[in-house]
């Protein structure tokens, strides 16, 4: 017993090494080594100590009562939703992982609770989906690519990218992304200061899908970005491709550059895939800087689409602006001129296809009676800087500043190149996002009282018909912001006023047409009032008007026989309120009132309270 | 050295252990499988009289000189029924080619004598024989009807005074089960009903037809006859339990169960069903109680515009242990 | 008896249990990303869509919680979204793994749930039957991904179950003793007809000296009587004994080792149908250390009533359908399971044991169909294998030549002769150059013959593949890699069909002339060891059918990603 010692007994690594993994072919010669069984692995492997988790929490109620409305809705005045329908959940993380120095995953995950009573309604699910990413420096330049799921991506404006405007829009009802603020006002002096918001990643972009290869300060300051895959209107699971390819070569000049850029969009008309569907589009986009007093930024190109029996050429884009900085003029203006093409279409870009109505197999978003492509097809009366195909125009935009008052004009005047619609579709600014909440969940066409009405994401237009022939139309708009500020009891109060007037005649004019020969007259004002009531509480007021008149040669009611006379009134209040950090609580009540004198049945009167609470962490 | 020689030593002994198998082989001989095909041994039944009624069977015995596939037919000469077995295989035996009586295609057997042949296919070859059938196959189980013995007096009726009708039993040559079945005929233009036949329990000396009571192990069958060109019968089997034995169904508290079937076949067609699957009113509690049937009826149904409605049904039986084999 | 000092225990893998936990909660896993554009091309096929697009991003998050120092629990969920589904559209959620693993009261360890396990070749082992050729660049990259889909890793099974583990130390006589157990369940009962079946075992490991090492084995599939309403209980045991008897000494190392064993499969209600047969696998070694040179000389003796499914169940069941263009021409019949399938579908691979005979491609591997535990196969075995100094090339080689022991169908035995050459050239090393290039070269040749009195009796078939690969390191972790692999058959054999009892009770001509080839190429990135983007593009013809051939060409990028 005296040799009897306990030991500790290890079993050593060593006595399991020889079971290699490696190509599992080659012949083992371990195999018949009698400790060659038992668990695998034997080896610790090393784990990832630390992901980052980050997100939000969004709680969206909304409660309409109305006096009067549609029809269709069936007499149910009274509605209460919880949640959002703007696709947006209420838990959002967002986890990432860094496996290496130089590549991370990141992927968010949602959970949603209806609150329909019942324990079991949950829906979890991924908003953008799965990212890889990967970037690789060298001394010829930094190469990152992005695959997986969803990327908020920009190649070019023309190409593929989202309408950012003039700025020229209303704060007051906050988008499902917008973030909160370190101060709850900050929001509103941001804006007041910059003529813009701190803006989600989606801002300017577009959703892609699929795999972005860029490289970056390469030699003689070049760079590349190429993206084969999918955007929304190629979305869809289904085997026939469809699919999106874009390139860019940029180069950069100190401070100005230029870049050739090219978008393809295709896929199959039928499943043997003998007959394409699709369009081309390659432009240039250039930046030049002349002594910081003159700018000229453009993008020019041309593009085509291609379907069975279809047989169009290639048609221009051009979209290039002179922008005089207030070294040479006193106050910044710029003059753009654009003309798109009829033949040229590609609804990622910062343009709307008005012009073909395109084939579409699939489209992940597209169900039955619902909107085509969520754009409104036909002769678009649009906001200034939203540009459609088959039009061609002018804009001036001017920023004045005197004291505390900021004013931003926007003239524009353009034309459709070729006579293709006899439609007219327009907004409702004043009224449009409660509108849209009239039908939750899809994007119905055809709705209202008279089926005139489409809804697209948070708005919605209004479809009205010509009765003369089909012209080339002309649109005209002058857009006005005004921005000031006061102090009230030593706090701020912020006046915004945005009024647009729009006009569409029989062909392009220089000037407006504010009579009833133009086809339609589109009058809208929209003023804010925000005070800093504390420092973590903000006052907020709405006042919105439309007025719409139809022209002479559009169609007119079969009972009163007169054209459209809409006039549309809105009224609310709201409270921003910073409950901690990171969170605020937006409360919005608005009363809203519509009717159209030419068409009886176009009317509806009532109010909507909406919550909001928004924690980011 | 020493333990060198003894490893190898055992080693040369565990290698020279198993035994030769080279006149062993591994599944059907490749000969069977491939050879020319010759019939080695001809076609000939156990025995040349067999009484079914007596639990009686015959088998088929026939050798070949591989494995193929067989099929054996057997045929009434007198009522035309058919007997069908297939397999496949060198040989044919008890295991694999005996006859208990069945029929596969209508009508069933009679006493009768009949012809006996197997074919190959692929092959030209074909065998016959013949075996004379003293009796045909009884059933076991509770015959409900049969109709040989013509009309029951306790059976009831109640037929539409619709055009055509032609409700009886007819014997003759379209009869699947011995000479007899019942006839359902009519033009009923303003109800389904076109007729229905109650057989009551009093037929059977009792106030419930005796059967088990485990509807899980009971069987409904019936032969139902689909006439040619007329496929807009129906016929609804219903099945009325005296919960309370007191001799009467009450059809608001009692359960009523109904098995109907679309007749959109032609000729004749067996129909089995466990009783336990069968659906009920739920008026007595939705249990199947078999044992408490007073009534079995057959309702011939037809849409009231499709014109006349014609159909059948012969052998109503109850079994246990599965359905009826006929 | 009194020499014999015992216990202790312990027996966890070192790093494993000495601190280097860490966190409390680690996250381990993996990431992939696959987009592909694939067109298939059949004459005259009007029917089948060519052109499909498809792919697929997914992420394995496994959280390893270590509550205490002696145990661990692993977590793992995967999140997979389709390729084209926008917000939220073809999202799946699933459970990859779960398990908990620890050692109790300091000297037996434990694990519960997901195991990947092996034991020895003829009890419990996961041979790759079906890939007889390494691979590297393109077809590499495939058989990783099939591989991590079916958690094949060091020829273990993926099981659910539980394993336990401990070891003896004795101060004389014995070095140690090592004991290793395991129960998984095959499958559940249904609570009508099917049995609760469960497959457990273990061994028991001596390691008498440095010279010597034995082991003893044995496992078994067993139903649970009385747990369903079939009493016809089946068992299939098999135990064994391994050796290894090795002398090292200074210029060499030399030795015999092995596994020797029985099996008995039986049912209850059908003893007639019960089998039983033994094996004999012997190889004697002689290693060269200076010139790293290495001879196996092997007999093999596999009864042909031997059956051990935990060694003979196969990677790839042959009678599934693959799920990529699985009907083509007009007539939209089913195409069959090619070598393409093999490397780019892991639906087709099995996850866990299959207790029966499954089917097989004989022009793939018909002489060790189910590994080198394949029934009914004697013979013997010489191979050779060699790295020179520098491992330039690393090379191996191998002949069987084998026979039936008993007929299929005749008196006369199937002889089989498979040859197969792998070799790895590490070209950068002959230049010493700083940038990689490798080519590497894998053949495999294939007899399978028997003469008859009966013209029917005789069987010829051959088949030969080829696998050939390079990577070259362009720059700095950048790759271009190249593959051609091309696999031929032609000839005759009789192949046997089976009833459920697996018995034969009929055989099938199998005649084949015909060949595959695939021909790929790509690029790929190594951001690190275990991170990589890769692109590539193939060219695939398959002339099986002979009348009707087709062809794939296929363009994808990966991007995997392992933490």
């Amino acid at each position: 017993m005296r040799n009897l010692s306990i030991k500790i007994a290890i079993i050593l690594i060593g006595l399991f090494s020889h079971s290699k993994v490696g190509a599992q072919s080659l012949p083992d010669s371990s195999m018949f080594k009698p400790d060659n069984g038992g668990l695998s692995p034997k080896n610790f492997v090393k784990a990832l100590s630390h992901i980052s988790v980050s997100g939000y929490y969004r709680f969206l109620g909304a409660y309409s009562a109305m006096k009067n409305q549609y029809p269709e809705m069936n007499g149910i005045k009274n509605r209460l939703f919880l949640g959002d329908d703007s696709n947006l959940p209420q838990l959002s993380l967002t986890l990432g992982i860094s496996p290496s120095r130089n590549t991370s995953i990141s992927t968010d995950l949602y959970l949603w609770t209806p609150m329909t009573g019942s324990e079991k309604d949950y829906v979890k699910g991924l908003l953008l989906g799965i990212n890889l990413y990967g970037s690789h420096s060298t001394k010829y330049g930094t190469f990152g690519v992005k695959t997986g799921g969803i990327h908020w991506y920009k190649l070019s404006p023309l190409t593929f990218a989202s309408n950012t405007g003039y700025n020229r829009y209303s704060l007051f009802e906050r988008n499902p992304w917008d973030p909160n603020t370190k101060d709850v006002f900050d929001r509103y002096q941001t804006f007041y200061e910059n003529g813009a918001l701190t803006q989600d990643e989606r801002w300017g972009q577009q959703a892609f899908h699929g795999f972005i290869f860029e490289g970056n300060d390469l030699p003689k300051g070049f760079s590349f970005a190429f993206m084969q895959g999918k955007s929304q209107l190629n979305g869809g699971a289904a085997p026939l491709p469809n699919n999106l390819t874009g390139a860019r070569i940029k180069k950069d000049f100190k401070t100005h550059f230029v870049s050739a850029n090219y978008l393809r969009s295709q896929t199959y008309s039928d499943s043997l895939a003998r007959q394409m569907v699709g369009f081309n589009l390659l432009t240039s986009e250039f930046k030049l800087n002349i002594k910081d007093k003159l700018t000229i930024y453009g993008e020019v190109g041309a593009g085509n689409y291609f379907a069975p029996f279809y047989e169009e050429d290639w048609g221009e884009a051009i979209d290039v602006r002179l922008q005089m900085h207030e070294a040479l003029t006193h106050f910044p203006i710029e003059l753009r001129y654009f003309r798109i093409s009829p033949n040229v279409i590609n609804n990622n870009g910062i343009f709307w296809n008005t012009s073909i109505q395109e084939y579409n197999l699939q489209n992940n978003q597209n169900n039955p009676g619902q909107a085509p492509l969520l754009f409104p097809f036909a002769s678009s009366l649009t906001t200034i800087g939203q540009m459609t195909n088959n039009r061609q125009g002018i804009i001036l935009n001017t920023d004045l500043k005197v004291g505390r008052n900021k004013l931003t004009i926007g003239y524009s005047a353009a034309g459709e190149i070729k006579a293709v619609s006899d439609r007219i579709t327009y907004g409702h600014p004043a009224n449009s996002l409660a509108l849209s909440r009239f039908w939750r969940w899809n994007f119905p066409t055809g709705v209202g009282p008279y089926g005139n009405i489409n809804k697209i994401y948070r708005s919605v237009y209004e479809t009205v018909f010509i009765s003369d022939s089909v012209s080339a139309k002309g649109f005209n708009s002058i857009e006005v912001s005004f921005k000031t500020y006061t102090n009230l009891f030593n706090r701020k109060l912020m006046f915004f006023y945005l009024g647009g007037f729009h006009s569409v005649s029989r062909q392009m004019m220089a000037l407006p047409q504010y009579s009833k020969k133009a086809y339609l007259q589109s009058y809208n004002h929209q003023l804010e009032v925000y005070y800093a009531l504390t420092k973590s509480i903000t006052l907020s007021n709405y006042f919105g008007y439309d007025r719409i008149f139809g022209g002479d040669h559009t169609e007119r009611d079969l009972v009163s026989g007169k054209t459209k006379n809409q006039e549309g009134i809105s009224y609310a209040i709201g409270m921003d309120i910073q409950l901690s950090k990171n969170t605020g609580l937006y409360l919005r009540h608005r009363w809203m009132k519509y009717q159209d004198f030419g068409f009886e049945l176009d009317r509806y009167k009532g109010m909507e309270t909406t919550v909001e609470l928004k924690i980011f962490f | 050295m020493k333990n060198y020689t003894l490893i190898i030593l055992c080693f040369s002994i565990l290698i020279s252990c198993r035994k030769k198998e080279l006149n062993k082989i591994e599944g059907p001989n490749l000969t069977d499988v491939y050879g020319d095909f010759a019939v080695i041994t001809n076609l000939a039944a156990s025995q040349n009289n067999v009484d079914f009624s007596l639990g009686q069977s015959v088998y088929f015995t026939c050798e070949l000189s591989k494995i193929s596939n067989w099929k054996l037919s057997i045929v009434g000469l007198t009522s035309g029924a058919e007997k069908i077995i297939t397999g496949i295989g060198k040989k044919l035996d008890v295991s694999s080619a005996l006859w208990n009586g069945s029929t596969t295609n209508f009508p069933m057997f009679k006493a009768e004598s009949c012809q006996v042949t197997l074919t190959f296919p692929g092959e030209a070859d074909t065998l016959t024989t013949n075996v004379t059938v003293a009796q045909p196959k009884v059933n076991a189980g509770f015959l409900i009807a049969d109709f040989e013995s013509g009309w029951v007096s306790s059976w009831t009726t109640f037929i539409q005074s619709g055009a055509g009708m032609d409700f009886n039993i007819k014997t003759n040559s379209l009869s699947p089960q011995q000479n007899s079945y019942y006839h359902m005929e009519g033009t009923v233009n303003w109800d389904w009903l076109v007729g229905l036949v109650d057989f009551n329990a009093s037929a059977y000396g009792a106030t419930t037809i005796p059967l088990s009571s485990n509807g899980d192990n009971l069987y409904f069958n019936a032969l139902v006859y689909g006439a040619p060109g007329l496929p807009n019968s129906r016929v609804l089997f219903r099945f009325d339990e005296d919960e309370n034995q007191n001799g009467s169904f009450n059809s608001t508290n009692e359960d009523q169960y109904g098995l109907e079937i679309i007749v959109d076949w032609e000729g004749w067609k067996l129909i089995s069903a466990k009783y336990s699957d069968i659906t009920g009113n739920g008026k007595g509690g939705n249990v199947h109680n078999p044992d408490k049937l007073n009534k079995v009826s057959v309702l011939h149904l037809a849409n009231p515009s499709s014109g006349i409605a014609k159909s059948g049904i012969d052998y109503l039986i109850f079994t246990e242990n599965g359905p009826l084999q006929p | 008896m009194k020499y014999i000092g015992f216990l202790v225990l312990i027996v966890f893998w070192s790093q494993w249990s000495t601190g280097q936990i860490g966190k409390k909660v680690q996250f381990i896993g993996g990431a992939r990303s696959l987009l592909s554009h694939s067109n298939f091309n059949s004459e005259s096929d009007t029917v089948t869509a060519p052109k499909s697009t498809g792919g697929y991003a997914l992420l394995d998050l496994g959280f390893r919680i270590n509550p205490n120092a002696s145990t661990e629990i692993l977590g793992m969920v995967r999140i997979k979204n389709a390729f084209g589904g926008f917000w939220g559209g073809g999202v799946s959620f699933d459970v990859r793994q779960l398990y908990v693993r620890g050692v109790a009261g300091n000297f037996l360890r434990y694990q519960i749930g997901n195991i990947d396990y092996k034991l020895t070749p003829y009890t419990f082992y996961n041979h790759n039957q079906d890939v007889l050729s390494s691979s590297i660049g393109t077809m590499k990259i495939k058989e990783d991904v099939a591989n991590y889909e079916s958690f094949y890793k060091d020829h273990t099974w993926r099981q659910q179950g539980a394993s336990v583990n401990f070891g003896l130390q004795f101060p004389k006589l014995i070095q140690q003793v090592e004991f290793n157990g395991f129960i998984t369940r095959l499958n559940p009962t249904d609570f009508q007809n099917v049995l609760e079946r469960l497959y457990g075992g273990g061994n028991m490991v001596v390691t008498q000296s440095k010279y010597l090492k034995l082991g003893l084995n044995h496992v078994g599939i067993f139903d649970l009587e009385g747990t369903a309403l079939d009493s016809n209980i089946y068992h299939n045991n098999v135990s064994s004994l391994t050796y290894d008897l090795q002398f090292k000494r200074e210029k060499f190392t030399y030795g015999i080792d092995g596994e020797s064993g029985i099996s008995v499969t039986k049912q209850k209600l059908y003893p007639e149908k019960d089998l039983t047969d033994y094996f004999i696998h012997a190889r004697a070694y002689f290693n060269i250390h200076r010139s790293k040179l290495n001879l196996d000389l092997g007999y093999m003796d596999n009864g042909p009533d031997f059956r051990s499914f935990g060694a003979q169940s196969k990677r790839i069941n042959f009678n599934q359908e693959n799920s990529f263009y699985n009907r083509y021409t007009n007539a939209q019949m089913l195409r069959s399971v090619s070598m393409y399938d093999v490397y780019n579908d892991p639906n087709l691979y099995n996850q866990g044991i299959t207790a029966r005979v499954m089917d097989y491609n004989p022009v793939i591997n018909n002489v060790l169909p189910y590994g080198i535990a394949s029934f009914n196969r004697r013979g013997g075995y010489i191979g050779i294998s060699h790295k020179d100094k520098r491992e330039i090339i690393v090379s191996n080689a191998k002949v069987h030549y084998l026979s039936e022991i008993r007929g299929q169908g005749t008196s006369f035995l199937k002889s089989f002769l498979m040859g197969s050459v792998n070799g790895i050239f590490h070209a950068h090393k002959l230049w010493k150059g700083k940038k990689e290039f490798n080519a590497q070269l894998g053949l495999t040749y294939q007899k399978t013959m028997r003469n008859g009195d009966f013209s029917f009796e005789s069987v010829n078939l051959e088949s030969i593949l080829i696998n050939l690969g390079i990577e070259y390191e362009l720059i700095d972790q950048l790759y271009v890699m190249g593959n051609l692999f091309t696999i031929r058959a032609q000839g005759i054999d009789q192949k046997p069909v089976r009833d459920a009892d697996d018995q034969i009770i009929n055989y099938e001509k199998y005649e084949v002339k015909g060949n595959e080839m695939n021909i790929s190429g790509g690029l790929r990135f190594d951001f690190s060891e275990k991170i990589y983007l890769a692109a590539m593009y193939e060219w695939n013809t398959n002339k099986f059918n002979t009348e009707h051939p087709y062809t794939f060409k296929q363009f994808s990028i990966f991007y995997v990603m392992k933490f």
